[in-house]
């Protein structure tokens, strides 16, 4: 979903350098991850889901030499 | 869902601003030198050379400049730099007669960040305070934008995208760090997460 996000702006050469899972407790940097809302996630998945809930990635791509006008929709 | 843009800065500059005031308070999340060095391959040499008062406040989620470091001369940006662990490693790449530009929208960071400029005295990084979705540079200025573990904070991150194309010369490269979601977890639980992660 994130190459395409990215694809659809107008890059190219995307590469997915990297991945790791990300756990429960280490989403709690981001805001959106309240405390009640990975109480429902806990509760809801199996616990050997809860190390790796979402997936930090290493994403590369480049600008073409010749871009064909401004960037589009995403 | 609709996204109350304004409240979600606000709580996210809060977040960071704690990291940067304190950075060793014990967060739930990891920060720091140790942290980038054990779970997301920082060479420990390279930020040796980092003053604590960088790399302590460190929350990315990988390593963007794995991939491959700026060159001498080069113009870098950096989405969301917070302290500037990386735009920081980013300025000695590219040396006296290149460029770094480490946007954030948080007043402390940015604080932080110029006091980390003088007392490293690594003046060609330049901190401005903007957002991901509107950078504060011209069109085709730069040759690298490097983003960690930022643009899932962002309501809108196909203008992420944008404004980063925007940004770059021809042949600029992106190189980012970010979380995705996994595709299995609940669907209700999912539908919120998914505003806020790529």
């Amino acid at each position: 979903v994130l190459a395409k996000k990215v694809s659809n702006v107008g890059f190219e050469a995307i590469e997915i350098a990297d991945r790791r899972p990300v756990g429960l407790d280490e989403l709690a940097r981001y805001p959106v991850f309240t405390e009640e809302l990975r109480q429902v996630l806990r509760e809801a998945l199996p616990e050997r889901r809860h190390a790796e809930l979402v997936w930090a990635v290493t994403l590369t791509a480049r600008k073409p030499e010749n871009p064909k006008g401004d960037a589009h929709d995403g | 869902m609709t996204v109350d843009t304004e409240r979600l800065r606000e709580e996210i500059s809060k977040v960071y601003s704690e990291v940067a005031c304190d950075p060793k308070k014990g967060y739930h999340f990891h920060t720091g030198a140790a942290y980038a060095i054990e779970r997301l391959g920082y060479a420990p040499e390279v930020l040796a050379v980092l003053p604590d008062a960088v790399t302590g406040p460190f929350a990315g989620v990988g390593n963007p400049l794995a991939m491959g470091m700026p060159r001498t001369g080069e113009t870098v940006v950096d989405i969301g730099a917070g302290s500037g662990m990386d735009a920081f490693l980013a300025g000695r790449a590219v040396g006296p007669r290149g460029r770094v530009v480490a946007v954030d929208m948080t007043e402390v960071m940015l604080e932080r960040g110029r006091d980390n400029v003088a007392l490293t005295g690594l003046h060609q990084i330049e901190f401005r305070k903007g957002w991901a979705e509107v950078l504060p540079m011209a069109d085709a200025s730069a040759d690298l934008v490097i983003s960690n573990g930022v643009i899932n904070l962002s309501p809108d991150k196909a203008q992420v995208f944008r404004e980063a194309f925007r940004v770059l010369k021809p042949g600029g490269r992106l190189q980012l760090a970010d979380i995705v979601v996994h595709k299995d977890i609940p669907p209700a639980a999912r539908e919120d997460i998914a505003i806020w992660t790529a």
